[in-house]
């Protein structure tokens, strides 16, 4: 039996693999039907085509951010020039939702494997971004000229279930940067379950986060 | 209480970002070294993009009186929108 796998993929020409070059068919149709009604059908065709497209996007996008760290010799795409490049490409109305998403991606990173990739991010953060922001939203907010809103669209935790929890996950610049975001003045109720605690009650919270 | 993710489905993230990152690791030569947290963005960016493709693409077959959609629609919804031009060539030289 001659049949050595690896003498086989060697002999082989050196062929693309699909899956080197697109994202799964069937991971792509079911994000097609969320947005199509039941009794829509997709020609092959037409999923094959978003399939080229969406491998065409991250191409574009990741060029546009490749250049920016050439420029600025760095080695590395982070996601903050892949923000950069969309928002350059004209994908402004992403920023927002993704900076978002990536908010709450960091929140259970951070909650599941302890703080050493944190530590890590903000080495890269300071090499890379002249001011000292303690996390890219900070460094993102430039592109907006309004506070982000989670736009509908978006999955987003409406804050009411979560204030325990945002205690112990979000670091004192996370804290203050919400505070800042959603322009945290006395009265307003999602700066009161941050910056209250322990000081005087002089409003009543719905349902008290702390027992 | 967030655990199971933006989609619920497959986890955080609809598609892989093993698959993410080798097509941007292609995209160029001298993509060097890519952030984990690159690929993330692009798994939902992915995601929006595909969304607003399909919309219009649907609203072309629609104009048609279709139920089905082709790939002229998704051609038609790259050429109705100026953010896509950069899928004009994609759309066009498709084979078969």
């Amino acid at each position: 039996m001659e049949l050595n796998p690896a003498a086989a993929a060697a002999a082989a020409p050196p062929v693309v693999r699909e899956q080197d070059r697109f994202m799964p068919i069937a991971n792509v149709i079911r994000i097609m039907r969320r947005v199509l009604p039941a009794h829509a059908k997709i020609a092959d065709d037409a999923k094959e085509m978003i399939q080229e497209c969406v491998s065409e996007y991250i191409s574009f996008i990741t060029s546009e951010a490749n250049e920016r760290c050439q420029r600025e010799q760095r080695k590395t795409v982070t996601a903050e020039d892949v923000l950069w490049a969309m928002n350059k490409l004209g994908f402004d109305d992403y920023i927002e939702p993704l900076t978002l998403f990536l908010h709450r991606y960091r929140e259970l990173e951070g909650d599941h494997r302890g703080s050493v990739r944190g530590e890590a991010l903000q080495l890269i953060k300071h090499r890379a971004v002249p001011t000292a922001v303690p996390d890219m939203t900070t460094a993102v907010s430039q592109f907006f000229t309004t506070p982000p809103v989670p736009p509908p669209n978006f999955v987003v935790p409406p804050p009411a279930t979560a204030p325990p929890q945002h205690h112990n996950l979000l670091s004192e610049s996370m804290v203050s940067y919400f505070l800042g975001m959603y322009g945290g003045g006395e009265g307003s109720s999602a700066s009161g379950s941050y910056s209250h605690v322990n000081g005087m009650p002089n409003f009543d919270h719905p349902y008290p986060p702390y027992k | 209480m967030l655990v199971g993710g933006v989609s619920g489905r497959t986890g955080p993230h609809s598609l892989p970002l093993a698959r993410i990152k080798r097509i941007m690791k292609r995209s160029s030569d001298d993509v060097r070294m890519i952030s984990a947290e690159a690929p993330v963005v692009f798994s939902k960016a992915c995601e929006h993009l595909i969304g607003v493709l399909v919309r219009r693409a649907w609203a072309a077959a629609l104009r048609r009186k279709r139920r089905t959609l082709l790939k002229e629609d998704v051609a038609a919804a790259v050429a109705n929108t100026d953010v896509f031009d950069f899928l004009v060539q994609v759309v066009q030289q498709q084979p078969k």
